[in-house]
């Protein structure tokens, strides 16, 4: 227990003081979340930028009719510099409002997010008929309510990315946690701790706690990012979605091990961590959804464990849902996690071999 | 009479083709210095390794300190007992010295407390210093301590002072000699014949996977019976007649060097000759043969 403890002590420190894997496993998964978010996710806590121009009678009501929207912030210029505004980022969307009747009403957005404009041009029309509505003192026709369903799917990008990234997270921080061993068994160290009576498996399993701590931290930093930035709010299922997300590290782990042992340097090792990593990334789902794929391409999406992971991880925490909905998703980590594990077993070499 | 700290019988091992152990029986005692003189390649680490438990022997058999470091069971009791030092162990760079002394004192049931090492070692200013900001002294004394970390009844140490500056190399022969004080047995590999001879009575020479002399410094060369190397200054002097036990004489430009079994019918040969040819000796040497020349005597090659 002494020899554990202090075997994750000094791992610990040798995590912590290493600045490069520090930035890989810290640093670059919340970049690259900001950057997505801020670029197809329109983030929902910050609030849509709405420059508002024109002339005539309406200006004003739809002025004010948008700035009661939540979510909308409001600023009135002239049509010119509104549209620039939208051109420049300033703005995420121009409203100008003409005189005549019907008043035409123009609303300009940047073709960058096409996930988001559809619903707030919607808002927009919403307004203009309550503008009208009230104007003209005709009672409404309709009167729309919006709700949401649980579990009806990630409603919004941030829905489908957070969990995504999460499992990209696991899959990258696992993969390269054996480049640490590579280099270690290159140095010779593997081999001086050998010669001490410590069980070969208390190093092995102190490295791997380690990398859990790790991988934990990881992952309340990015929802506490997805949070604070982008309004997420985890919708529940946290038992099966810790249930997941422990398989789903271990197995990523053991898949980094088993590079660890059949990689000669740790150059070598990361190389083939990236070539499991990469066509992982993008068959996994994290970044748009892969699941309605059919054919080959459907038939490769469905070979990949990241996809898994990152399905179990949408359907607890961004739809709520428990165990039931997420069987053959952890059914399936369990198996590949039994499998990498088997491999890594395989592989494991205390020295490098000679050249 | 106590059991040996080490009994090697036979131990051969294979790489491929290469054989790297080639039948070596050896025997330390308990309290000893053993070390073990031979060239790059000549089988040094494998036989340390094998009795260390890192490598398992082909052919012979193995106890170290009672036990068989072949099995799991023996391994282990003989690494709790053990201190090693391998011929190139890194060490974790971003680790201070006192944390990784600290380390690896937890992974033993018997530990030795890493304030003390550091003192002893002389390392103690250097406790909060990562291990990577070391310099190659200082490292090898860090690595030394690693290996007292347990209080080892045995300690191995491959080659513990290539590399190091001849200073540096003076502070690991006193750190040694400590050691060995203290009654715990050490086994150190080095190609340097002076730190074998300066540290150890015991001494065996290996080449080619064998061990093709064994004993004290000056019993392996007496037993050669290399005999001594007589040098003479004196220009004019001419050898006549003979003398007991000479094996050779050449005349050189202003002198003689002989070669012969004995030193001192050799010292009044020349001397009689110098007084009757009225020449004056300026300088009269004799060499002895070290374990150098038995190295080369014994494999036609030289040491290092
Ligand atoms: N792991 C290994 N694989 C293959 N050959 C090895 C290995 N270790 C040592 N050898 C070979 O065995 C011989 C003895 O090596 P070694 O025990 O390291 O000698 P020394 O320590 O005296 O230099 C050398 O020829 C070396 O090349
Ligand atoms: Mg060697």
């Amino acid at each position: 227990m002494k020899a554990l403890m202090a075997l994750v002590g000094a791992n610990l420190k040798l995590v912590v003081r290493n600045r490069q894997t520090m930035v890989w496993s810290l640093a670059f998964p919340l970049m690259l979340m900001l950057l997505l978010g801020l670029f197809f996710g329109h983030a929902s806590g910050s609030s849509t930028r709405v420059a508002v121009a024109g002339s005539g009678p309406y200006r004003a009501a739809v002025a004010q009719g948008l700035a009661r929207v939540p979510g909308f912030s409001v600023s009135n210029t002239n049509p010119v510099k509104a549209v620039q505004e939208v051109r420049s980022g300033k703005a995420d969307m121009a409203v100008v409002v003409g005189d005549g009747r019907p008043a035409r009403l123009t609303v300009w957005q940047s073709g960058a997010d096409v996930a988001v404009n559809g619903q707030d041009a919607l808002v927009v029309r919403q307004v203009a008929a309550a503008v009208q509505a009230a104007l003209t003192r005709t009672p409404p026709l309709f009167q729309i309510t919006v709700r949401t369903v649980a579990g009806g799917g990630g409603h919004t990008y941030i829905d489908f990315l957070v969990p995504g990234i999460l499992a990209m997270e696991l899959m990258s921080n696992g993969l390269f946690s054996g480049l640490a061993l590579v280099t270690y068994r290159e140095q010779g160290i593997l081999r001086r701790l050998r010669v001490t009576p410590m069980p070969t498996l208390l190093f092995l399993a102190a490295r791997i706690l380690v990398q859990l701590v790790v991988m934990v931290v990881q992952l309340a930093l990015t929802l506490g990012v997805a949070v604070a930035l982008f309004g997420y709010r985890p919708a529940g299922g946290a038992g099966a979605a810790a249930v997941a997300i422990l398989l789903g590290a271990l197995a990523f782990i053991a898949t980094g091990f088993f590079v660890a042992g059949v990689a000669r340097t740790a150059d070598a090792a990361s190389a083939i961590a990236n070539l499991i990593n990469l066509p992982m990334m993008f068959l996994g789902g994290v970044f748009f959804p892969t699941s309605g794929f059919g054919g080959a391409f459907g038939f490769l999406v469905r070979l990949v464990p990241l996809g898994y992971l990152a399905s179990a991880l949408r359907l607890t925490l961004s739809n709520g849902e428990g165990f039931g909905a997420v069987g053959t998703d952890l059914a399936v980590l369990a198996l590949t996690l039994l499998l990498t594990t088997g491999l890594a077993a395989r592989f494991f070499r205390w020295e490098s071999r000679p050249a | 009479m106590a059991l040996p700290a080490i009994e090697a019988v036979g131990l051969c091992k294979r790489y491929g083709a290469r054989k790297a152990l080639d039948g070596v029986s050896l025997t330390v005692a308990e309290g000893e210095i053993l070390a073990l003189l031979g060239p790059n390649g000549a089988g040094k680490t494998t036989f340390l390794e094998i009795l260390e438990g890192l490598r398992l022997a082909d052919e012979g058999r193995a106890r170290v300190l009672g036990e068989d470091p072949a099995t799991p069971r023996g391994r282990r009791r003989v690494q709790e007992r053990i201190g090693v030092s391998l011929q190139s162990t890194s060490l974790f760079d971003t680790l201070t010295v006192a944390e990784t002394l600290e380390l690896f004192a937890a992974l033993y049931p018997r530990r030795e407390s890493a304030a003390d090492l550091m003192a002893r070692m002389g390392i103690a200013d250097r406790a909060r210093v990562r291990v990577g900001e070391l310099s190659g002294g200082q490292r090898q004394r860090v690595v030394l301590a690693l290996a007292l970390v347990n209080r080892p009844d045995l300690v191995f140490l491959d080659e513990p002072t290539t590399g190091l500056d001849p200073v540096a190399r003076r502070y690991v022969w006193d750190s040694i000699r400590d050691i060995a004080e203290r009654g715990q047995t050490i086994v150190l590999t080095t190609h340097y014949m002076e730190e074998a001879t300066r540290l150890a009575r015991h001494v065996a020479i290996m080449d080619c996977g064998r061990i093709v002399a064994e004993g004290t410094p000056e019993g392996i060369v007496s037993a050669l019976g290399l005999g001594v190397r007589v040098r003479v200054e004196a220009p004019g002097l001419t050898l006549a007649g003979e003398a007991v036990g000479v094996r050779s004489a050449v005349a050189g430009d202003d002198g003689w060097r002989i070669e012969a079994d004995r030193a001192e019918p050799v010292v009044e040969w020349v001397f009689a000759q110098a007084r009757e040819q009225g020449v004056d000796i300026r300088r009269l040497e004799v060499e002895r043969a070290t374990l150098e020349d038995a190295f080369v005597h014994l494999t036609g090659r030289d040491l290092a």
